[in-house]
């Protein structure tokens, strides 16, 4: 077996001279009861996809796992109505 | 018989003129109440831009009709849109499994309400901090 890893033991090793304090994201549906997440509402599914087009992970936005399910339905709905992109080649130019 | 909360929205083209819009929306709102179902809310968007082509189309109207009905009602739904040519898209969701008409309208009652004050409050706000 080719294991070039050195052997560590269960220390967290910060890489030299990064030490990053990221605060936790908090799901934004959690903390606001009354945000709906809603295929017909595409500007607030608009900060949820990328430029391209693509929908963005959990990790990145913070969502919690339920509401990221529910998110990706949306998005998929709003897309089949040309509500979103699919891609960024075929979206239309403002 | 046992209704359900739906909500369907469709894409007409923009060479679809408002006579022809406010008909198509006539015609499915009549399939509802025939069906002893009532409508909720009936909301036709302005023209609006799409986010890709649609059979050369660039712009559209979308129509949001939030029913309770029967399941033979969508399927009826479902067929007429199908069957009109000037549908580009369309898309039918159940809101609910059941449905009680009282309660939505107090429920959508009470939203109002409650997201009115609060906008007061906002403006207020604005106001003071001007």
């Amino acid at each position: 077996m080719n294991n070039t890893r050195p052997p560590q033991d269960n220390k967290f090793v910060p890489r030299k001279g990064k030490r990053v304090f990221m605060h936790r994201k908090v799901c934004r549906f959690c903390a606001d009861k009354n945000l709906q997440i809603d295929f017909k509402d595409s500007r607030m599914l608009r900060s949820f996809i990328t430029e391209r087009g693509k929908i963005l992970s959990a990790r990145i936005t913070g969502t919690c796992a339920k509401h990221q399910r529910c998110l990706t339905a949306a998005i998929k709905q709003a897309r089949n109505m040309a509500l979103l992109p699919v891609t960024a080649g075929h979206a239309l130019l403002d | 018989m046992k209704q359900q909360h739906y909500e369907t929205m469709y894409l007409l083209g923009s060479d679809v003129n408002d006579v022809d819009r406010s008909a198509l929306s006539a015609k499915l709102q009549k399939l509802v109440t025939d069906a002893n179902g009532s409508i909720v809310e009936v909301n036709p968007w302005p023209l609006q831009r799409l986010a890709y082509k649609v059979k050369k189309n660039t712009q559209g109207y979308y129509t949001v009709i939030e029913y309770g009905a029967p399941g033979s009602v969508l399927a009826e739904i479902t067929r007429e849109l199908r069957l009109d040519d000037r549908v580009l898209k369309f898309i039918s969701l159940k809101k609910a499994d059941k449905f009680d008409y009282e309660a939505v309208m107090k429920s959508r009652q009470a939203k109002k309400t409650e997201t009115a004050p609060a906008a007061e409050d906002e403006t207020k706000e604005a106001e003071a901090n001007e």
